[in-house]
């Protein structure tokens, strides 16, 4: 997020009245591993920091750095919740979260982040993760089935209209639940879900996704036979990466892609073990066994029986 | 709505003015060549009745196109014979065909008579009344068929008392009896009082209105016609999103399903609230079919509207009974 100096100044000036230089420094180790307020100022350690150097040495980090969104959410909580057993009032709070939200943020009280409003951008590392950085992340892949076939029978522009289709139609079910779409490479797709319940939220855009084909086969479909997809939902470590071919490389991705190629049926949302204990009952109970794969993954499908 | 026609290479000409003077002011027309019909493959055509032009074609030839121009999800398909190629018209009908245009309308109009004396009748070249119960028999309705109501006012301008011609839907949470054991009364109600709120704005995409809320269920008004998304359709995508309406919207952690019953009728219209007086033989129908008769899981539509199912729904729906003398239609259920 590029932070505006008017926007440094105030948080500045909003640190330095609400917490000492020793809290100042605890705060900063929650947003930096291993952040050393005295060596990143220059202060020898025995001299003690007064509030402004340190308030100001921290914003700045946090601007330079990218972590300026994590500095003011770990600000609200401890308005929200004190710490050690002690409340912290953070003067200016509503000011500051204020400018952030007019740079295009959202606070999200559900998940206590403040996430990109979707209305203004939506861009794959949510406005806020940093290249490199670790997390868990939830992934939704997704692949057409036969997808070399349809353009070989229906003509290349038919199935480029019918791919279009489902790219929108992935996009509107993904990013409704917070997802971003990070790959899309003619046949498959690869989206990224962090926040929030993220395997919960991939999971059902995976449901989603399905029943909006089955709608679309029927309503919308020009190219005369049902368009069919594999997804398969994995969770697991990951590395963010700007470039999507650096992320395509990872091992989680790996798995999530090879759960779709070899165990997925056509028109079926498969979910890893790693997933399915993560999902509430009413979901899980909606998934069946793999049929001939020991029973590893999990699948659910659009089934129709009788009136 | 369109009207689209595939016509001989050689009637291109010909025609397209005659089609263009004879269309109902209320359909614009497209004009394809009926060599194209080949080469496209299927093409979407929505809210279109398809003409096709059987000059120099078998009856068999026409038969087989027209079963392709039934997969265009059109409102349906006809055949234009100014040439008079189909022996036998009927054998259309049976195929699946909603109007057949023969040759003598054609000639009359490209002959540009002199309009015919008085009080004798002139066969026009699309017949009203035809595309009407076509339109009708896919849901929709044609301002230019003769059968067809009057537009609809809008609920805020029917007079009260007035009769008035509706489609009702009944509406409600599937499975109650095993939802009260999972989530207690208290929650039970709460859900029923929220999925009545959720059904208004619902029923106002479909250009309908909540009517009467009674602990059970909903009644909900649609227009005679559909306004908006297909209320079929939309009660159709509750069904299949049940699972994500339960858990995203309703926060439920049990399966939750719906029940809904359709049917076309009449009633006095009371404004929402004020309905104590309303006496109706529809109404008590409904309130019974969806109730009583209607299991959970599924879509009940009465014979009489039956008109209301989507033509690309039509094959997920089967012939269900009958009830107090009326023949039924149900939606597949989809399984768990």
């Amino acid at each position: 997020m590029k932070v505006r100096g008017s926007l440094a100044q105030t948080t500045k000036k909003c640190l330095n009245e609400s917490l000492n230089a020793d809290m100042l420094e605890r705060v900063a180790k929650d947003i930096f591993p291993e952040y050393d307020l005295h060596a990143r100022t220059g202060f020898p350690p025995n001299i003690p920091l007064t509030g402004p150097v340190a308030a100001g040495r921290i914003v700045d980090d946090a601007v330079d750095e990218g972590r300026y969104l994590q500095l003011v959410e770990r600000l609200a909580l401890l308005d929200r919740e004190g710490f050690m057993g002690r409340a912290y009032r953070i003067s200016g709070l509503r000011d500051l979260v204020k400018g952030v939200e007019a740079e295009g943020y959202l606070w999200d009280a559900e998940t206590g982040h403040l996430m990109e409003d979707p209305r203004m951008r939506r861009t794959p590392n949510w406005g806020r993760l940093i290249e490199g950085e670790e997390f868990r992340f939830s992934l939704l892949r997704m692949d057409i089935v036969k997808n070399s076939r349809l353009v070989k029978v229906h003509g290349e522009s038919a199935a480029r209209d019918a791919f279009d289709d489902l790219r929108g139609i992935l996009a509107r079910v993904v990013e409704r639940r917070s997802g971003r779409i990070w790959s899309w490479q003619g046949d498959g797709a690869l989206a990224g879900f962090l926040f929030g319940h993220s395997t919960t939220a991939s999971v059902l855009a995976g449901i989603a996704l399905l029943h909006e084909l089955f709608l679309y086969d029927r309503l919308h479909n020009r190219i005369g036979e049902p368009l069919k997809v594999r997804a398969a939902v994995h969770t697991g470590p990951l590395h963010y990466r700007e470039d999507p071919r650096e992320i395509m490389k990872q091992e989680t991705v790996r798995e999530v892609i090879d759960m779709e190629s070899r165990f997925t049926p056509p028109g079926a949302l498969v979910i890893s073990p790693a997933v399915a204990p993560t999902l509430d009952r009413v979901l899980l109970d909606r998934f069946r066994p793999v049929a001939g794969d020991s029973s590893r993954f999990l699948a659910y499908e659009v089934r129709l029986g009788a009136p | 709505m369109k009207i689209l026609a595939y016509l001989a290479d050689e009637s291109v000409r010909k025609l397209t003015p005659l089609l263009e003077r004879a269309r109902p002011s209320d359909f614009d027309l497209e004009v394809l060549p009926r060599s194209s019909l080949g080469r496209s493959g299927r093409k979407k055509a929505p809210e279109t009745f398809v003409y096709l032009d059987a000059a120099g074609l078998d009856t068999e030839r026409v038969l087989e196109l027209g079963a392709r121009l039934g997969g265009f999800g059109c409102l349906g398909w006809g055949v234009l014979d100014h040439s008079g190629a189909v022996e036998d018209p009927a054998r259309l009908f049976f195929a699946g065909a909603r109007d057949y245009v023969a040759p003598g309308p054609l000639r009359a109009a490209a002959a540009k008579s002199p309009p015919p004396a008085k009080g004798a009748r002139r066969t026009p070249v699309f017949d009203a009344e035809r595309l009407a119960a076509a339109l009708a028999a896919a849901g929709f309705a044609s301002a230019s068929g003769a059968a067809a109501e009057p537009a609809f006012p809008g609920w805020d301008k029917v007079r009260e008392g007035e009769t008035i011609a509706v489609r009702f839907c009944y509406a409600a949470i599937g499975n109650q009896r095993e939802l009260l054991e999972r989530i207690g009364e208290t929650r039970l109600y709460r859900l029923r009082e929220d999925f009545a709120s959720f059904l208004i704005p619902w029923a106002a995409e479909c250009g309908g209105i909540m009517w009467i809320r009674e602990a059970g269920g909903s009644l909900l008004l649609f227009p005679p016609s559909d306004e908006g998304m297909n209320p079929i359709l939309a009660s159709f995508r509750l069904l299949l999103d049940r699972v994500l309406v339960g858990y995203e919207v309703f926060a439920l952690e049990t399966p939750l399903s719906f029940r809904f019953a359709f049917h076309a009728g009449r009633t006095m219209w009371r404004k929402p609230g004020s309905t104590g007086d309303v006496v109706s033989e529809d109404v008590n129908f409904i309130f019974h079919l969806g109730a009583r008769a209607s299991p959970d899981g599924v879509i009940v539509v009465t014979e009489n509207s039956e008109a209301m199912v989507p033509p690309y729904l039509r094959d997920l729906f089967a012939a269900a009974g009958d009830y107090e003398g009326r023949a039924l239609i149900a939606s597949k259920r989809f399984r768990d």
